[in-house]
């Protein structure tokens, strides 16, 4: 089975694969910093998604991003298209009239700046999650001296959602084999939620205790210093950028508070 | 209701092999029967084929003389149940009463055949006495058989179970052993996908063994075991009795303690 099925990392060598995680987490938070608090947030935005869709090739991940971008982004923007065309506050030039309704440029455009804005932090989060394998972000964080408690708590949702994913997967097999209708007509959709919901969630409930305790019976909270069976390589070029970017971030944050 | 398996091909989207290749059989009505092989072999992937939760790409699939082909599950699920491994993967009510009842209001029973339906169900599993308690206050073994009396309640002609006996003790087998004989005896057909070779050799008489995807052995359970070769290929070993029995070179060889011990008597004396 490839190693997709049991997290979203998808195996790769490329350079944006083998840069330090704590780069791709510091640019995830340097994009998001930018398009909402920096000058010029459309045009900063589709920058950085330019720039991410260029990374997203180098690292061969494109495709898989595109797919995952669009098909979270294309029914918000649908949405917000609708809500913010037609009733947004700012609303005076019309741009469409459908009868007694307008469409108006200020709606439209405050939906295409959300949705660009989204797309960069999405797009940069999603380089992060399918180029980092999380066994290295938590080695990562524990090699920087922090607690193991925390280098768990920001790699487990990478190892669980999927897993979460395919459990839901599984409920809903499980249900539709008990005669569950789980397409058709919305209130058979509305019915089908509450027997697909409760299995996951409390299997989560209990999978918590069952995870906790599995770590604590391989001496996880032991104090002192732990070996790691994977090494994750820095350097003092990736430490420059890295300390770039905060240093950015600050200027940005810093900026808006002036301005 | 007969089950009629012709040339069903399957692959899953990211796999780089065939995981069912051509596979043909029938079932019939009142049949029981095991459904064995290596982890990975197809098992769950032939049974999710049953019930429609997975459509054939090659080949057709006919329960009774219905072809199941682009049908909904919930469709399927009045002719085929299917238990899945993990009963807390379908356990979704806050009484067990209300959980055995799940399936069978889905199915659209009335009322007073669902009563009945549930009641001779909790009986089946020993469970009466536990109908108004919460599913997630029961331990494993409880929830497992309340999934299998969830699914023998549905009332359906087919009935697959995946790992039934898995987490069990010798008494809950046994419940279970008296429930297949059961719906056996309505004319109902079961098929079970285990590991367990002790259960198959002394409760199923035919056994159908998927190898990488393909039928591998179809026919009689005792007949498979004689098979050394066919068995280690498919990372399969008969049970000790028969083991035992092979040492003994006693013809035809046990399945059972019982039979072991008659045909021992009989060259002893």
């Amino acid at each position: 089975m490839p190693e997709t099925h049991s997290t979203l990392f998808i195996p790769g060598d490329s350079r944006y694969h083998r840069l330090h995680p704590f780069n791709k987490l510091a640019y995830i938070l340097l994009t998001g910093v930018t398009v909402y608090l920096g000058p010029g947030k459309s045009l900063a935005a589709a920058c950085l998604i330019i720039l991410n869709a260029g990374f997203a090739v180098e690292a061969a991940i494109f495709i898989p991003l595109w797919r995952v971008l669009w098909r979270t982004l294309l029914p918000l923007a649908l949405y917000m298209g609708i809500i913010h065309g037609f009733f947004n506050p700012a609303n005076h030039t019309v741009l469409i009239s459908l009868g007694n309704m307008s469409v108006y440029q200020e709606g439209i455009q405050f939906t295409f700046t959300v949705v660009l804005q989204l797309s960069a932090v999405l797009s940069a989060s999603l380089l992060f999650a399918f180029c980092t394998h999380p066994a290295d972000l938590i080695t990562a964080v524990s090699q920087a001296g922090w607690p193991p408690a925390l280098a768990y708590l920001l790699g487990s949702p990478l190892l669980l959602l999927p897993a979460m994913r395919e459990r839901a997967r599984t409920i809903q097999a499980a249900q539709r084999a008990r005669g569950l209708e789980t397409h058709g007509r919305l209130s058979q959709r509305f019915r089908a939620v509450f027997p697909l919901i409760t299995p996951l969630i409390l299997g989560a409930i209990v999978e918590i205790e069952q995870r906790a305790i599995a770590l604590e019976v391989r001496s996880f909270n032991i104090p002192g210093k732990k070996t790691s069976w994977r090494k994750v390589t820095d350097s003092v070029v990736q430490g420059f950028f890295r300390w770039g970017m905060v240093t950015v971030i600050i200027m940005i944050v810093t900026y808006r508070f002036i301005n | 209701m007969q089950i009629r398996i012709e040339n069903l091909s399957f692959r899953y989207l990211k796999s780089n092999r065939d995981n069912l290749q051509k596979v043909s059989c029938t079932i019939e009505a009142g049949e029981r029967v095991a459904l064995i092989g290596h982890n990975g072999s197809g098992k769950t992937t032939l049974a999710k084929h049953l019930n429609g939760l997975l459509q054939p790409q090659q080949g057709r699939v006919f329960i009774g003389n219905h072809l199941i082909a682009g049908e909904s599950t919930a469709q399927c699920a009045s002719k085929v149940a299917l238990l899945f491994q993990n009963p807390d993967d379908q356990i979704c009510m806050r009484r067990v009463y209300e959980e055995v009842a799940f399936g069978p209001k889905n199915l659209g029973h009335s009322s007073s055949r669902l009563h009945i339906l549930v009641k001779e169900a909790l009986t089946l599993f020993d469970l009466s006495h536990l109908s108004e308690s919460n599913p997630y206050d029961l331990g494993y073994s409880e929830r497992k058989r309340l999934a299998l009396a969830s699914i023998t309640a549905m009332d359906t002609p087919i009935l697959v179970f995946d790992e039934p006996t898995a987490g069990l003790d010798e008494r809950e087998i046994s419940l279970f052993i008296g429930a297949i004989h059961n719906l056996q005896a309505q004319g109902k057909s079961v098929i079970m996908i285990t590991h367990d070779m002790d259960f198959v050799a002394e409760h199923i008489p035919r056994a159908i063994c998927l190898k990488s995807g393909a039928v591998a052995y179809d026919g009689l359970v005792q007949n498979l075991f004689n098979n050394e070769e066919l068995l280690s290929s498919c990372s399969l070993r008969p049970p000790q009795v028969f083991q035992l029995s092979r040492h003994l070179h006693h013809t035809p060889r046990a399945l059972t303690p019982e039979q072991f011990v008659s045909t021992l008597s009989r060259s002893v004396q």
